[in-house]
């Protein structure tokens, strides 16, 4: 068996167990916290069924084994939603621990560590935990990658 | 300019318009998907030591048009009989394009073609004789890569060199019977030549485009297609929240505001009301004066929101990803009598309605126009309103957008059964997944957000100005003495929510903005959002409504039927969310 196999199994169960935790905390209202990890929160309702989509992606693509480039494609797909939605909440993260108020402007170096400290929602691990799912894509990232390096007219 | 145009002219989708800003250094807008350009835009090429004018025509499938773009490209190709042809073909498939050319050929004009995205051709392993194809066509013929701007000289060198040429030569050359004018032959025709300069290898199919084919597959597309939206609505979020809460809020509040209140003279006298508005107020969304919350609204909530969403609807379309969403969302478009490409209006009127509202023209029938149009104006609230909303009610504007969203498709499929007319299919091809262009996503935002400053913030200002005007000379009370049987009895909202509602006529950012300013419970504040939202749409929409339905010969029809549709919508859906509140208990 591949080693992929068993590690996208688990990082998909993991997925799907924290999407349906927070769109039920979503639609109560509380926050479950699991270590550096707080599911819950106003949005979560709406990002809890896109980590079950995810997960869900990983478990069909493993199901089969990995053993096609559909099943890769499959895996890189949830990997990509998770980076979207796991990014978004990296950058809100980031933004929001840069502003130091009105007098000060920016935010002193302890106060911005205190603002990117833990809890982190659930996607920003799932988001490191799928950068595995690269290597599906290498050759495609190297293309871009010459492209936008080597790019020139006439 | 007397010298005979040069016309950019191709199915739509091949690069017309790169190639356009390569050829003309220009800056319009390009995009991954069909239907881009729906009007020409003109500009100048120095071809041989002249000037000559060079157009991009809006891309058509044939000579025979089925929408208001492609009669656009027809009436350009027929009202310049002297004009010089750049006939641009998708490399990858020239057997699409090659019909196209063939009927602007048998028409007499000169051509040159482009044989554009010939680096993708290579990497799909189509491998074209260009030659070949050229001495097949009697046309010179140029590989180029508009968005590189490979081959981009070489076809500016070549204009002079153009040609015209007969169907019967081009079907001797590759020994086939002269089609005539039965477009069955002209096919076999485009066949025999294909077979004579292209071969096709084998290629294994790229991650992306496995990828590309699971995105428009439900039981995937579906799911990604929420993570896509979460990502475009978590991103706009982030930055405008950045920039309007990290420094705006802290700037606007803090020193501009107090510095106003204390620095302009006369206060207690109409020019202080109207200019600064309530000089004991603390933050610039209660002030209510031109240069406080007038400025604070346009500049400090709105401008960053706009930039944001602008950048992921640029990386929306230049991706690709907006004509899958298109595929995806075709079955459910079907049912109010649109395609799946109406998406596209859609998801722009998400930025701004006016480009979504132009984006109609490539509609094939005046229902469907008719429905777009209406159902764009009085149902999406766009980015400006949704950056006040995000900024004040956070936790209930994402469900005040499905509340808006399902109300678009109720009414959608209400108006698809009153209107009468046709709302035929839609074939279009599905553009491969690219990585955006830094090059052309700058230039989008350039040009988009300088549009926002010159169209929104004088409206913004304005708004203010009127709404002050109206206070001072009583015209606020009365009407919300007369109109209170319908704020309170209908909608369940405070009188208090006029003066909003009046500047919702200008800028609906601005009106949500205003509301944030009366005590209202939290069912009160909602329900207000969403009458304003869909209770008229702002002036610029409402004058390009006038002006598209003027295009299509029938102003009065088109917003007679739109504001009848407005007033069915704001009564029905507006009271059915009051009645929903009253069944709840919350209302």
């Amino acid at each position: 068996m591949r080693w992929d196999t068993p590690y996208f199994a688990m990082v998909g169960a993991l997925l799907v167990a924290a999407g349906a935790i927070g769109t039920l905390a979503g639609l109560t209202g509380d926050t479950i916290h699991v270590g550096p990890v707080a599911i819950g929160g106003t949005f979560a309702i709406w990002w809890g069924p896109v980590l079950v989509g995810a997960g869900a992606f990983m478990l069909r693509a493993v199901s089969g084994r990995l053993t096609t480039r559909e099943d890769e494609a499959l895996v890189f797909m949830g990997s990509l939603m998770l980076w979207i939605v796991g990014g978004a909440d990296v950058l809100s993260i980031l933004l929001g621990a840069i502003p130091g108020g009105a007098e000060v402007w920016l935010a002193s170096p302890a106060a911005f560590l205190a603002g990117v400290a833990p809890p982190y929602p659930p996607a920003v691990l799932g988001a490191f935990l799928a950068l595995p799912a690269f290597r599906y894509a290498e050759n495609d990232v190297l293309t871009i990658l010459r492209r936008l390096l080597g790019r020139s007219g006439e | 300019m007397n010298d005979p145009p040069v016309l950019l002219m191709g199915h739509p989708n091949v690069g017309k318009s790169a190639l356009f800003n390569r050829l003309a250094g220009a800056d319009i807008t390009e995009s991954n998907y069909p239907g881009t350009t729906v009007d020409y835009t003109e500009s100048e090429i120095g071809v041989a030591g002249e000037h000559r004018p060079v157009i991009d025509v809006p891309g058509t499938f044939s000579l025979d048009p089925t929408d208001n773009a492609e009669s656009v490209a027809v009436e350009f190709l027929e009202s310049n009989p002297e004009a010089t042809i750049v006939g641009v073909l998708d490399a990858t498939r020239i057997e699409r394009g090659l019909n196209l050319a063939l009927e602007i050929l048998d028409r007499g004009y000169e051509m040159v073609l482009a044989l554009n995205m010939f680096d993708e051709a290579r990497a799909r392993n189509v491998d074209i004789d260009v030659d070949g194809l050229g001495s097949i066509l009697g046309v010179p013929v140029v590989p180029t890569v508009a968005t590189e701007g490979t081959g981009v000289k070489r076809l500016t060198e070549t204009i002079p060199e153009a040609t015209g040429t007969s169907l019967t030569a081009v079907s001797d050359a590759v020994g086939v019977e002269d089609p005539g004018e039965d477009p069955g032959a002209k096919w076999e025709l485009v066949d025999a030549i294909v077979e004579k300069t292209v071969e096709f290898g084998e290629t294994e199919p790229s991650l992306p485009e496995i990828i590309g084919r699971l995105t428009v597959k439900p039981w995937t597309g579906l799911p990604f297609a929420a993570a896509a939206l979460y990502g475009m609505w978590a991103f706009f979020s982030a930055v405008a929240g950045f920039f309007t809460d990290g420094y705006f809020v802290p700037f606007f509040d803090g020193h501009w505001l107090p510095w106003l209140q204390s620095a302009f003279p006369g206060e207690g006298g109409w020019l202080y009301f109207i200019l600064v508005g309530d000089p004991q107020a603390t933050n610039s969304f209660e002030a209510f004066g031109m240069l406080t919350s007038g400025l604070f609204v346009a500049v400090g909530v709105v401008l960053p929101a706009i930039f944001a969403l602008y950048l992921v609807l640029a990386i929306l379309e230049d991706s690709g990803y907006m004509a899958r969403l298109a595929v995806l969302v075709d079955t459910l478009f079907h049912r109010i009598g649109l395609h799946g490409f109406a998406i596209v209006p859609m998801v722009l009127s998400f930025g701004c309605n006016v480009p979504g509202v132009a984006a109609t023209r490539s509609f094939e029938t005046e229902k469907q126009r008719f429905i777009m149009m209406t159902l764009l104006s009085v149902f999406i609230p766009c980015g400006a309103q949704l950056a006040v909303m995000l900024s004040l009610i956070p936790q209930y504007t994402g469900f005040i957008v499905l509340y808006l969203i399902v109300g678009f498709f109720v009414f959608g499929a209400i108006l698809d059964r009153l209107v009468p007319g046709s709302s035929p299919e839609l074939i279009v091809d599905v553009p491969p997944l690219r990585e955006p262009r830094i090059g052309n996503l700058s230039t989008k935002l350039g040009l988009r957000t300088r549009e926002f400053f010159k169209s929104a913030v004088p409206f913004v200002l304005l708004g203010v100005g009127i709404v002050n005007v109206l206070y001072l000379g009583g015209t606020i009370d009365w009407l919300a003495v007369n109109l209170q049987p319908i704020l309170t009895g209908w909608f369940g909202v405070p009188t208090d929510t006029i003066p909003a509602l009046i500047a919702g006529f200008l800028r609906k950012d601005l009106a949500v903005a205003q509301l944030s300013s009366i005590a209202m419970t939290p069912f009160q504040t909602v329900m207000s959002v969403i009458m304003v939202s869909i209770y008229f749409p702002c002036l610029a929409t409402f004058a390009m409504l006038i002006n598209e339905g003027r295009k299509s010969g029938s102003p009065v029809r088109m917003l007679g039927g739109a504001l009848l549709t407005l007033v069915a919508a704001l009564f029905l859906w507006g009271g059915l969310f009051h009645l929903g509140g009253i069944l709840a208990g919350v209302a």
